[in-house]
C-alpha cells in the first residue's frame, strides 16, 4: 500500500497537503476527504450506520434514501454525516472503507 | 509517592495547594473544529446522546460534565467534529496566532492536536511543517490529520536539535518535558519526576530553542510551551531564549487547579 497525496512539497514526508488515498494492488482507495466530494451517495438508518462503522457491509433494506449515480457509493447517515464509502451490488452495500478506521487504528 | 527532592522544591515554590490539586480528578475536554460544526451544534448532538457539556473560557473548547461512554467513540469524534484536548494545550496555538498565509513550524508535533489546531486558525491555508522524532507516534498522527481534515500540513520525522535549512514566520515549540502539571491526568508521572529527571529535559529544550531561532526569520514570533510546572523548564528556559536574542513578550505559568485546569507554561518570544 503507498499513501497518496497532492502536495507542492519537495522532499521526504510522511503525510503532506491533500490525502488523496492508498494504491491497493494499482487502484486507489481513495481518503474520506477525496470521497467526500462524491455525488452518488446513499443515507442508510442510524443502526446500520453504527454497523458500517464497525466495518461490515450493509444489507441493502438499511438503505433510507438512494441518490447513486453509479455503483461507487458514498454512505452517510440520517444526520448527514458521512461515514465512508463502498460498492452498490445486488442486495447489499459492500463496505470498502469506512471513518471506524481511525478507532480501530488507535487501538491496534 | 513523590521524590523527596522535588516534594521539597514544589511545596517552597507553590505550597501545598500544588499536591492537593494534583490530586483532584479532572474533567475532559474537546475542542471544537470549527471548520466542520459549530460549537452549539456539537454542543447539541452530545447532549442527544446523553453526555452534559459545558462552556469553557476558551471559545472553541468545551467541558465534558458527564462522559456516558467514551466521547472517542462518538461519530462526531471520528468525523473529525473536535480533538480531545486539555484547555491549556489549546493556549499554544491561540498565542501564536498563525495568519492564512503564514509558514508555520510545529516542532514537535505529534499526536497533531496543536497541530490540526493551528491548521484550523489558518482555514487550511498556508503552510505548516510538522515535525516530530518519535516515528511511533506515526500512525496516530496521521489519522488525525486526515479526520481532521487538514490539507495545509507537511509532516516529517525528523531532530529538531537539528535546525532545518528553511525559515518560518512563525514557531510553535511544544517542548517534551517532565510534565510535572498534568499529574492530575496520569498518575504515574508522579513516580518519574526527580530534580536529574527535569534537567534532563531543561537540556534538551534548550538545545530545541537554539534550533528554533536559526529557523524562525527576523521579527517572527515563536511560543514556546510546555505541560510542566518546574521553572527550569519553564521561566529559566524563557531566560535562555532571552540570552540567545529572542524578545521575551508575554510569558504565563499555570497551574493545576487553576483556570483552565492543568498546569502549563507558555512564553511568547519574537527574534
Amino acid at each position: 500500500m503507498k499513501r497518496v497525496f497532492a502536495t507542492v512539497f519537495k522532499g521526504e514526508y510522511i503525510y503532506s497537503g491533500k490525502y488523496m488515498g492508498d494504491m491497493v494492488d494499482g487502484k486507489l482507495m481513495p481518503s474520506h476527504i477525496v470521497a467526500q466530494e462524491n455525488e452518488s451517495r446513499i443515507i442508510i438508518s442510524n443502526k446500520a450506520a453504527e454497523h458500517f462503522i464497525s466495518g461490515h457491509d450493509l444489507d441493502y433494506s438499511a438503505v433510507i434514501e438512494d441518490n447513486s449515480k453509479d455503483n461507487f457509493v458514498t454512505v452517510y447517515n440520517r444526520k448527514g454525516d458521512y461515514i465512508g464509502y463502498g460498492i452498490k451490488e445486488v442486495d447489499r452495500i459492500r463496505n470498502l472503507r469506512s471513518i471506524g478506521e481511525f478507532l480501530r487504528e488507535s487501538k491496534s | 509517592m513523590y521524590n523527596k527532592e522535588i516534594f521539597k522544591r514544589y511545596l517552597s515554590l507553590y505550597g501545598r495547594e500544588f499536591f492537593k490539586n494534583s490530586e483532584r480528578p479532572y474533567k475532559k475536554t474537546v475542542r471544537v473544529n470549527c471548520l466542520k460544526i459549530t460549537k452549539k451544534g456539537l454542543a447539541e448532538r452530545l447532549e442527544k446522546q446523553r453526555f452534559k457539556v459545558s462552556e469553557s473560557e476558551i471559545p472553541e473548547g468545551l467541558i465534558i460534565e458527564r462522559e456516558r461512554k467514551r466521547v472517542g467513540g462518538t461519530v462526531e469524534h471520528l468525523c473529525g467534529y473536535f480533538f480531545v484536548q486539555d484547555l491549556t494545550s489549546m493556549l499554544s496555538a491561540r498565542w501564536l496566532s498563525p495568519k492564512p498565509d503564514d509558514k508555520v513550524l510545529d516542532m514537535c508535533a505529534a499526536p497533531g492536536g496543536k497541530t490540526t489546531h493551528l491548521s484550523e486558525i489558518m482555514k487550511n491555508q498556508g503552510f505548516i511543517l510538522a515535525v516530530d522524532i518519535d516515528k511511533s507516534k506515526n500512525i496516530a498522527m496521521i489519522n488525525n490529520l486526515h479526520r481532521m481534515g487538514t490539507l495545509n500540513v507537511t509532516y516529517i520525522n525528523a531532530d529538531m536539535t537539528k535546525p532545518l535549512e528553511q525559515e518560518f514566520d512563525k514557531i510553535l515549540l511544544d517542548a517534551p518535558c517532565s510534565a510535572s502539571g498534568i499529574i492530575r491526568k496520569d498518575k504515574a508521572i508522579k513516580q518519574k519526576l526527580t530534580l536529574e529527571y527535569v534537567r534532563k529535559y531543561s537540556e534538551k529544550q534548550r538545545l530545541l530553542i537554539d534550533s528554533a531561532y536559526q529557523m524562525l526569520k527576523k521579527g517572527g514570533l515563536m511560543v514556546y510551551s510546555t505541560c510542566s510546572v518546574d521553572s527550569l523548564e519553564n521561566y529559566e528556559n524563557a531566560e535562555y531564549a532571552s540570552s540567545i536574542g529572542f524578545k521575551k513578550i508575554d510569558e504565563m505559568q499555570y497551574l493545576p487547579g487553576e483556570k483552565y485546569g492543568m498546569g502549563f507554561y507558555l512564553s511568547k518570544l519574537k527574534k
